[in-house]
């Protein structure tokens, strides 16, 4: 019950899929799109389609190490939300993993919960990806 | 752009105006200097990231939806305000300019903007996959009010050229964080 493992690099934006324990996406970089060539919206849509798919209890989306990003983000980020919602409604739930010292996030992520619902948790704990290393094996996401 | 030289601009005030290449790989950079510029002026990393943000989106519309030339980009402290203004080329009676106004208007009409920023995000909900730009765009103005605590203007400062501003009030504390002694006042 793992994503496939997977990284794409486009512009400032690097997007890792799969990251351990197998159901990690983590968004790093600056994403600043036009939204004329939805590349990160066919991204989410088919890792949607992949953890629907091998059944994952929970997806993490980890946007800690993501400094900026622009409206294009913000849209895809609810659409996520969008799909996660349904119909038909994931068999996942969605764990955000958020750093509210970047400025972007502190409005408009909790924000998010209005469209997750119960679907959608959001640590706020302002870890460092890099923490996580340390903390494998031991850490638990649900925590 | 309320002034033109420096001489109009007291002293010790932010004062920073730039001529941009009309093109979408600036835009982060001028992003970063925006942030830099306020930070060290008025001593407000939070204030400066929003405002750095606020200066980034402006950008992006009038990249998406200006004509090709020159952008001007003006960020200064007025009257307890910090206004940053960007002005570009517009095509003669352009529809652009009514949709940008009718965004404006939309945002206006909420009692509060981060109410604005909440439709703007549900209008992109409710459309799904289907969401057009045009949701972005007014999502990025929403979150330019929302966000960046901004009241938005728009107006044709000249005949052909667009003027889209985000005044921001500033409080005392904020603004001149670093005083003007009286010999430099002179």
């Amino acid at each position: 019950m793992i994503l496939a493992t997977r990284k794409v690099c486009r512009g400032s934006t690097v997007v890792e899929v799969g990251l351990s324990p197998g159901n990690v996406v983590r968004i790093s970089g600056v994403f600043r799109e036009t939204g004329e060539e939805p590349w990160l919206q066919d991204l989410l849509v088919s890792i949607h389609e992949e953890a629907q798919r091998v059944r994952l209890d929970e997806l993490v989306l980890d946007l800690r190490a993501l400094s900026y990003a622009n409206a294009e983000g913000w849209r895809n980020l609810v659409l996520l939300l969008r799909l996660l919602k349904g119909p038909p409604r994931a068999s996942y739930k969605l764990l955000m993993l958020t750093n509210m010292t970047h400025q972007w996030q502190r409005v408009g992520i909790p924000t998010l919960s209005v469209f997750g619902g119960s679907m959608l948790n959001i640590d706020s704990r302002n870890t460092s990806p890099e923490s996580d290393v340390a903390d494998s094996g031991r850490r638990s996401w649900k925590a | 752009m309320a002034s033109n030289t420096l001489d109009n601009v007291a002293p010790g005030r932010l004062h920073l105006r730039l001529r941009l290449p009309f093109s979408w790989d600036c835009i982060e950079a001028v992003r970063q200097a925006v942030s830099a510029v306020i930070a060290a002026s008025l001593n407000n990393e939070l204030l400066a990231e929003q405002m750095a943000m606020v200066a980034s989106e402006l950008l992006e519309n009038a990249v998406k939806h200006g004509e090709t030339g020159p952008i001007e980009l003006c960020v200064e402290e007025i009257d307890g305000q910090l206004d940053i203004a960007i002005g570009n080329a517009i095509e003669p009676d352009s529809v652009s300019v009514e949709q940008l106004c009718a965004r404006i208007e939309f945002i206006r009409l909420f009692p509060s903007a981060k109410e604005a920023y909440l439709a703007a995000l549900s209008a992109v909900y409710e459309q799904g996959l289907a969401s057009a730009s045009s949701t972005q765009s007014t999502l990025g103005l929403a979150r330019i009010a929302a966000e960046g605590e901004c009241l938005l203007q728009c107006r044709i400062s000249r005949p052909g050229w667009l003027t889209v501003s985000a005044l921001r009030r500033i409080s005392p504390q904020q603004a001149h964080a670093h005083p003007v002694s009286e010999e430099t006042a002179q």
